[in-house]
């Protein structure tokens, strides 16, 4: 990805993360944290990645897959997040430029800098772009330092198809989205609490609650309360005019053999695949793939197409059981809208808004 | 009503405009059903009617349900106003129809009435709490599994989990939309509700409680299509003794019945950017 170069850029990064380290831990002063039977935070970004909330504190060994009265994989429970997702970017991150410690960029709750192989001392190089990093929540490894590809500090990369790990974006999208990366994260989706779309939600950290019947699978996210209504009772896509645009879209379900398989259209141009400015086009046609492969195991395949993309998007990834070995384990309620003391910002003309705000292509 | 269009004058007229924008106030409702209290649950016996069973053979209360009445606006009886459609009371006990207030929770409520505007944290796009969430002017789909059942409401998202296995509440924390633990009295959902904080009202017209404020709710199908609602609230600090409230709800009857967003922020932006306020 193009990028201004130098020492304007590491500021903006920079202002970029504490920004979104703020309203991170704004959030977070709402949330209820801490109790008993939940899991702590994963740790901060820069290590191997967590998998999520659960990732590092499976206890429970893998059995067959469950299966519901019906036949079907069971896949209710909690589940961590889509890995390899894309928290902060769905992009593959380098360092670049003496970029020994990037990535160690700013979680929300101040967690050891630079934990990752090859991680600098702190505030080491600052030329290396904390792009990635910043947002950076919990539960995610953010790539170390240094160019590691896939598996050395980093991590494979999301998307699969192009090989080369990047949104097949037609010239015109891209700018778009370097632009957004660039001044536009005033416009990041989920400082607004937004629900974060499809298949974006796939990785948010804090995990998923999957509740499963005959006819509907949901998915509840803690973070944000997001959720995913999937109906499997073979309708057709009840919204049939493009011009209905909604957050999550409208999935349909069905299952070929053991793999669920759905359908989203009529998704709005509100969220990003990403927390960094890798818009999701607004005519996305997204084909989810899930496939529990053991009881602790979903294999996730995601395509998207788009007019703004030049050929199809494939990402790959899955889903880990989380909080097994904690029967009595809960999602908590996670107030967002009702804590951002940003929002007003985002309706109001209160001078932050000057300061942050590029041009407003979302 | 009384009241005649020549009497509203243009400010009011501004006002309301304001109030529909906000989606609150105006949701579209069904001419039908005004203030259904009693009708079907008698003296508090939900009819008798043989609810589809589940998996686990308790009683199937899934579909998407909607209170069609004006709860929403004012549990007890009240005039019309401006975007407030006159009403009758869903308060069944006490008799009289009004929430047992002590003179200090009265005059609160008063207050908050006055300023409802300003106040009504569900103006703010904040999550309702409970029984509200139950009755407002956007649907509610049921999910329902032996160990927990999902109330997903399409207002704003909202999510209640209601777990049947653990029966205590935490005691020492505060939600929006407290904490809820269920279990059937025969075909009757039971939720005991609890671990509130303070900032939700019971309706658009101020009606509050406290963060001592407990509920009992119960969910009974009385018919193919139509579930009663009963909620009996507690809360030495507010009200003088518990009270009840009761009211039908209604199912979408659709072949494929959908629920749908109303992300309730998003829209509050996308008029700030078209009315140019940015």
């Amino acid at each position: 990805m193009k990028r201004n170069n130098g020492f304007s850029s590491s500021i903006m990064s920079s202002l970029m993360a504490l920004a979104a380290a703020a309203a991170v831990a704004a959030i977070f002063v709402v949330a209820p944290v801490s109790l008993p039977g939940q899991d702590a935070p994963a740790p901060a970004p820069g290590g191997k990645g967590g998998g999520g909330r659960g990732g590092g504190k499976q206890a429970v060994p893998a059995g067959p897959v469950p299966r519901t009265a019906d036949g079907k994989p069971d896949m209710s429970g909690f589940w961590g997040g889509v890995q390899p997702g894309g928290v902060t970017s769905i992009e593959p991150v380098q360092a670049k430029g003496g970029g020994r410690g990037a990535g160690k960029g700013a979680p929300g709750g101040g967690g050891p800098p630079g934990a990752g192989p090859g991680g600098g001392p702190p505030g080491g190089g600052p030329g290396g772009p904390a792009v990635a990093g910043g947002p950076g929540g919990p539960g995610r490894g953010a790539p170390g330092g240094g160019p590691g590809g896939p598996g050395r500090g980093g991590r494979a990369n999301s998307i699969v198809d192009p090989e080369d790990g990047k949104v097949p974006y037609t010239p015109e999208a891209r700018k778009k989205s370097d632009d957004l990366i660039a001044t536009g994260m005033f416009h990041e989706p989920e400082l607004h609490c937004f629900m974060s779309g499809v298949p974006h939600n796939m990785w948010v950290q804090f995990g998923q609650q999957t509740l499963q019947t005959k006819d509907y699978v949901v998915f509840n996210w803690e973070f944000m309360h997001s959720r995913r209504i999937i109906p499997l009772d073979n309708r057709p896509h009840q919204i049939t005019s493009p011009a209905v645009k909604l957050f999550q879209g409208e999935s349909v379900g069905h299952w070929e053999g053991d793999t669920l398989v759905v359908d989203t259209t009529n998704q709005n141009d509100k969220t990003w695949f990403d927390t960094s400015g890798h818009y999701k086009p607004e005519d996305v046609h997204v084909v989810e793939r899930f496939t529990m492969t053991d009881s602790n195991t979903i294999e996730y395949e995601a395509e998207i197409t788009s007019k703004e993309f030049t050929q199809p998007m494939k990402v790959k990834g899955r889903q880990t059981r989380a909080n097994a070995n904690d029967p009595n384990y809960e999602q908590m309620e996670f107030a967002c809208i009702e804590g951002n003391a940003d929002l007003q910002h985002y309706t109001e003309d209160k001078g932050g808004k000057a300061k942050n705000v590029g041009p407003r292509t979302q | 009503m009384k009241t005649s269009f020549a009497g509203v004058s243009s400010a009011g007229l501004v006002a309301v405009a304001g109030i529909a924008a906000a989606g609150l106030w105006f949701a579209p409702m069904p001419a039908s059903g005004q203030g259904p209290a009693g009708k079907g649950g008698g003296k508090g016996g939900a009819r008798a009617y043989a609810a589809p069973r589940a998996g686990d053979g308790k009683a199937d209360i899934q579909g998407i349900w909607e209170a069609w009445n004006t709860a929403a606006f004012n549990l007890e009886a009240h005039n019309a106003a401006t975007g407030i459609r006159a009403g009758k009371s869903f308060v069944v006990d006490p008799a009289d129809g009004m929430i047992p207030y002590t003179p200090a929770g009265r005059q609160k409520q008063q207050q908050n009435f006055e300023k409802r505007e300003q106040l009504d944290s569900m103006g703010k796009c904040y999550m309702t709490g409970v029984p509200r969430f139950t009755y407002i002017h956007f649907p509610f789909q049921v999910f329902q599994t032996p160990k927990y059942i999902q109330f997903i409401s399409e207002f704003a998202h909202m999510v209640r989990t209601i777990y049947m296995e653990k029966q205590t509440h935490f005691g020492d924390l505060e939600f929006w939309n407290g904490d809820s633990r269920g279990h059937w009295d025969g075909d009757t959902l039971v939720v005991d509700v609890a671990d509130f904080n303070d900032q939700t009202w019971f309706d658009a017209s101020g009606n509050h409680h406290s963060t001592a404020l407990k509920v009992v709710e119960r969910y009974t199908r009385t018919g193919p299509d139509v579930m009663q609602y009963e909620a009996t609230m507690t809360d030495p600090q507010t009200f003088t003794r518990p009270w009840t409230i009761r009211m039908d709800l209604h199912r979408n009857t659709d072949q494929y019945p959908t629920l749908l967003e109303y992300e309730c922020h998003s829209y509050f932006e996308d008029d700030a950017i078209r009315l140019g306020s940015r």
